[in-house]
């Protein structure tokens, strides 16, 4: 019986987590577009419903009824697998993601996760790695030169950053001593991991804008170069799966990694830990200033090139990883 | 406006949504032939910004709703234009902006297609040498009167032709040609 | 006439007579603005070598074809020089018998493309080219539209009639069904295998035509293995619109519009230019007061035109927000011309003998606090990318452009001046008030494309310094004249029809009968923000010319693509694609 409760309990938080997640995500891309908008001096989406507020829902209205088309000479299963593959492990990521402490609401016991695993932290990131699979079978599934092109630039680049962030996680595993995410917020509790992680710091924020695609590391969809890149020759929802896994849905979950990693989770900032404000509401806004850290690095750097983004994943980035390492060892040593 | 096929109060509202969601989000393909090209950017730009009507430029034809013909189409380029158009997915829709792409503008020469109706149905005409980013902002919003008063099919006749952005003078009740 | 001979761009006497010397056969024909040597065939390339070599007239600058119909030969190839040094031009002239010319891309690799148009326009044959094949038309295109029995209109053999369905008595067009032959995709496939005849790697890669990031309709062919490109060739003619066999039916006013819509992002500079030409060969002499407002409205054109060119380059290179910026700019500009003439875009402002329009009120007052107010916007510009790491990394050594490049390609505007070459034509043939504005060419040491933004972006500087100047200067004349309609050539303004009679029967014959220009022929070039654009006009006493031919410095700057983009990748396309700048509108004509 207990056991039928708990499958119950994960099987609802599961769908509001996807559900939530995916209306998050629509909402994501009107943020955004609002965001960039305010940045470049026009106001954005306007007209279509209050502010704006009705765009994502009549973007996804068209979208879903838009013709879907799929080329004569692509390869239909990968085709279609490809855009699947983009967009569930990204989602699953969420599984092991934690939003807050549990809390007690009319005697139940709320757990803001849907699972606290021990190795949560590498779940995290073999979900990330499956994903990029999707973009690559797109580029090769979609037999057109420019997705093919785009999906080899993403291997290139996932090969230069994946060992690199590899080894920047460590620096916080070491310190926390476990892989739970949840582990490693309760360790937070003092100090935040930034002070002596700053250089895996660095590496993750140049990983996670290579994971999600976004400039100065965006070369497998540069629409001056590639039109659409992976993309090119998708339409209609199929397309759609493909921006909001890897734009929104992925940077999302990634900006809650890296604060939890980095920013102490839910634990309140430092010296205003007096204010009634609950742990969740301080882990959205953490996870919000670092989201939007990434959208303005977006729509302020211009692009690499491949090879210098592959030169500086491995002279740059996996030195740097190399050496937190070292200085997070001995920061241990010292202070325990 | 009338419904033509009888399909009662639930589909009718089904596509009453469908065709708000799909007016107010309008993808046109991002491919500048000329000078129209120019202003087309203008008015994706700060000042007019298409963004606030939902628009954004696509690079592929496969994730666009809205073809704007901006530019003189030459002979040469016409068979590429049909071929993007016909990769468009459906529904879809052309604005043919300025005179060059309408009817060959000044250039009555051997090399100029004299209209891009000759290749691909037009759905709205936007007058101009360049038409400015006002009037191409006018033909889009054309189109979404359009699209909301006759929701599938290009059936020409009922398409209101004495909606024009200068009030100085009402044109013929019956106008020659198309604009 | 302000060049009198002594001081003018062409060869003078001394090596004239040198020529004399050794190819005593060579006549000359003498012009204000042109001076032509004449050569047989056979001596042809002889000669050209000893211009190079000897003389050192050593920058190619155009060539083009003139048909004449009832001359036996038919065609006659004309080559235009320059010598850096001397800074002098030549004109050199030769009858292509048997309709066939030598090629002359083993002395300068420019001509590559001058001469697959006159292939493609006349007919002409070169021998010794490398791939003759047609520059702007496809491959099984049967006519050569310039030849002058050829009609403007083509010939209109296909029926091709309207798609929308309209109701036969609503029909969307009132004219015919019956169009030109619109090519089918296998024709252009078989256009495309013409220009790669030995392909040697994994992919031919079409970049464009009709694509995001090539500016307008250029169509690239890579022949790519892995991402860099081994092999590259261009197809033009996307959009070519026919402007020059436009030109030998308008007259001369008429054609003033059509300046605008070839290069339409810089379309004040090209009106100037080609009615500076137009008045030489007429011999007007506009208002001192035309002249400033054109030198301003130039220099603020060019403003907007680099405006333009550093939003694309930086949207193509990813930095969408600096686009938008500039775009904010622009439309300050197109304001301000929009307040001066009347339209945005393509404005013809300009007219023969002066400008259309008074200034409107107010508008130098506009102009000068836009002056005041650019530079810090300029600077922001510079803040987020001059030496933003990225940046440096996608552009420096990418591109780089040698001295003997220019001579060799006949590069112009900003593209030979990052190279070292102070080839600016403000400075070498000062037309208008350039002459009395003080200004400074900027010149760049590697000749990459960071070479080229930082020039444009000095240049954007230079010129607000210039527009600054003339906005002072046109605060002391504003009661002047702006148009010199004493002249017989100029037309009246709308004033003076209204008022006189004889402004009536002025006004109505130049606009029916055109400006009967006396016979001669010109060269007369203006710095576009794209590089030299040069008219040579041909007239034979008629209201309209008999052959303009239009050097485009767009078409010159971007030959030299396929060679620096060997070895590189698509990446660097973008970046090297953008810093040439070209604008397919004056490349295709």
């Amino acid at each position: 019986m207990e056991i039928l409760g708990t499958v119950i309990g994960i099987t609802i938080k599961s769908l509001i987590f996807i559900v939530g997640m995916f209306l998050a995500a629509a909402y994501l891309t009107l943020v955004e577009r609002k965001f960039a908008g305010h940045v470049q001096q026009r106001p954005g989406p306007l007209h279509v419903g209050y502010h704006g507020l009705l765009q994502p829902i009549a973007d996804a209205l068209k979208v879903l009824t838009k013709e879907d088309l799929v080329p004569d000479n692509a390869d239909k299963f990968l085709f279609y697998l490809a855009s699947l593959l983009a967009f569930v492990p990204s989602i699953m990521i969420l599984a092991v993601v934690p939003f807050g402490e549990p809390f007690e609401i009319f005697g139940f016991t709320i757990y803001p996760y849907i699972s606290d695993v021990n190795v949560g932290l590498l779940l995290a990131l073999a979900f990330g790695s499956i994903s990029l699979y999707g973009v690559i079978f797109a580029g090769w599934a979609s037999n057109s030169k420019y997705p093919m092109i785009g999906g080899l630039r993403k291997a290139a680049v996932l090969i230069g950053y994946e060992v690199a962030l590899g080894f920047a996680i460590a620096g916080p595993i070491m310190q926390a001593g476990t892989f739970s995410l949840k582990g490693i917020v309760e360790a937070q509790q003092g100090l935040w991991f930034i002070i002596p992680n700053i250089l895996a710091f660095v590496v993750i924020i140049f990983a996670v804008l290579a994971e999600t695609g976004r400039t100065p590391f965006d070369v497998q969809e540069a629409e001056a170069e590639l039109v659409g890149g992976y993309v090119t020759e998708y339409s209609a929802m199929k397309f759609g799966l493909f921006p909001l896994a890897e734009w929104y849905i992925a940077t999302f979950v990634l900006s809650a990694i890296t604060v939890i990693l980095f920013f102490g989770g839910w634990n309140p900032l430092p010296l205003l830990g007096w204010l009634p404000i609950p742990g969740m509401v301080w882990f959205f806004l953490k996870l919000f200033a670092v989201f939007m850290f990434f959208l303005w690095v977006h729509w302020t750097l211009p692009r690499y090139r491949v090879d210098q983004i592959t030169e500086l994943a491995w002279k740059v980035m996996l030195p740097l990883a190399l050496a937190n390492i070292f200085i997070v060892a001995i920061w241990i040593m010292i202070f325990g | 406006m009338a419904i033509k096929h009888n399909s009662g109060i639930i589909l009718t509202t089904v596509e009453e949504v469908l065709s708000w969601g799909r007016r107010n989000s309008l993808w046109p393909a991002s491919i500048g032939l000329a000078c129209c090209a120019i202003e087309m950017m203008h008015t994706a730009a700060s000042r007019f910004d298409t963004d606030r009507l939902g628009i954004i430029f696509r690079g592929s034809p496969r994730q666009s709703d809205v073809l704007i013909v901006a530019g003189t189409v030459v002979n040469k380029v016409a068979p590429m234009l049909k071929l993007i158009y016909d990769q468009m997915p459906d529904p879809k829709w052309v604005i043919s902006m300025g005179g060059c792409s309408s009817v060959g503008g000044p250039f009555p020469t051997y090399s100029t297609l004299q209209g891009v109706d000759r290749i691909i149905p037009v759905d709205v005409y936007v007058p101009g040498c360049p038409p400015t980013p006002q009037a191409l902002l006018w033909g889009i919003m054309q189109l979404q009167k359009k699209i909301k008063e006759k929701k599938e099919g290009k059936v020409w006749d009922e398409i209101p032709v004495r909606e024009v952005p200068t009030a100085s003078q009402p044109l013929l009740e019956k106008s020659p040609f198309g604009f | 006439m302000q060049f009198s001979q002594e001081n003018s761009l062409w060869i003078n006497q001394e090596k004239i007579s040198k020529i004399k010397e050794k190819y005593p056969s060579v006549s000359i024909e003498k012009y204000d603005n042109a001076t032509f040597l004449h050569i047989d065939k056979s001596s042809l390339i002889d000669f050209l070598t000893f211009l190079k070599e000897n003389l050192g007239f050593k920058m190619f600058i155009d060539f083009t074809c003139v048909d004449y119909p009832f001359h036996n030969p038919r065609f006659q190839g004309v080559y235009f020089l320059y010598s850096p040094e001397d800074r002098q031009r030549v004109g050199v002239k030769t009858w292509a018998t048997d309709n066939t010319l030598p090629s002359i891309t083993s002395l300068w690799k420019g001509a590559k493309w001058a001469e697959r148009e006159a292939w493609d326009m006349f007919g002409v044959k070169f021998e010794g080219h490398e791939n003759l094949v047609r520059m702007f038309l496809w491959e099984s295109y049967p006519y050569h539209p310039l030849r002058k029995d050829f009609p403007l209109e083509g010939i209109q053999d296909t029926y091709l009639p309207s798609k929308n369905l309209r109701p036969e008595e609503n029909p969307a067009h009132n004219y015919t069904p019956y169009h030109t032959y619109v090519p089918t995709l296998e024709d252009l496939e078989e256009t495309q295998k013409a220009r790669m005849p030995n392909k040697s790697s994994q992919i031919v890669l079409n970049w464009g035509p009709l694509h995001p990031g090539t500016h307008g309709t250029i169509w690239f062919l890579f022949d790519m293995e892995g991402e860099y490109v081994k092999e590259c060739d261009i197809i033009l003619g996307q959009l070519h619109r026919g402007v020059e066999k436009i030109a030998e039916s308008r007259t001369y006013t008429q054609f003033i519009p059509y300046t605008d819509r070839m290069d339409y992002i810089s379309a004040l500079c090209s009106q100037v230019a080609y009615v500076n030409a137009v008045e030489k060969l007429l011999n007007v002499e506009p208002p001192e007061k035309a002249k400033w407002i054109r030198t301003m409205l130039c220099e603020l054109q060019r403003i907007n035109s680099h405006l333009l060119w550093l939003g694309t380059y930086a949207l193509d290179l990813g930095a969408l927000t600096i686009f938008l910026y500039c775009f904010r700019e622009r439309e300050k500009i197109m304001d301000i011309i929009e307040g001066i003439s009347g339209i945005r875009l393509n404005s013809s402002y300009i007219r023969i003998g002066g400008v259309a329009k008074d200034l409107p009120e107010g508008a130098l007052d506009v102009i000068k606090h836009f002056v005041k107010d650019f530079p810090k916007k300029l600077q922001e510009y510079e803040t987020i990318l001059t030496t933003n790491r990225v940046w440096l990394k996608r552009n420096i050594n990418v591109g780089t452009i040698s001295e003997e490049d220019v001579y060799q390609y006949g590069l112009t505007g900003v593209v030979a001046r990052s190279a070292g070459v102070p080839y600016d034509i403000r400075m070498i043939q000062p037309t208008d008030a350039y002459d009395k504005v003080d200004f400074d060419v900027p010149l760049g040491k590697v000749g990459d494309c960071y070479d080229r933004y930082l020039l444009r972006v000095e240049e954007m500087k230079q010129s607000i310094k210039i527009v600054a100047q003339c906005a002072e200067k046109l605060e002391k004349m504003k009661e002047d004249k702006y148009i010199a309609t004493e002249n017989p050539y100029v037309l009246p303004t709308l004033d003076e029809v209204f008022n006189s009679i004889e402004a009536m029967v002025k006004d109505f014959n130049l606009r029916i009968y055109g400006e009967q220009a006396p016979e001669g022929e010109i060269y007369l070039s203006g710095e576009n923000p794209r590089g030299e654009l040069g008219f040579y006009i041909i007239s034979k006493g008629e209201g309209h010319p008999y052959r303009l031919r239009i050097r485009s410095g767009a078409f010159y700057n971007l030959q030299i693509f396929p060679e620096l983009i060997k070895g590189r990748t698509v990446a660097d396309a973008v970046a090297l694609l953008g810093s040439l700048d070209p604008v397919v509108g004056e490349t295709d004509r």
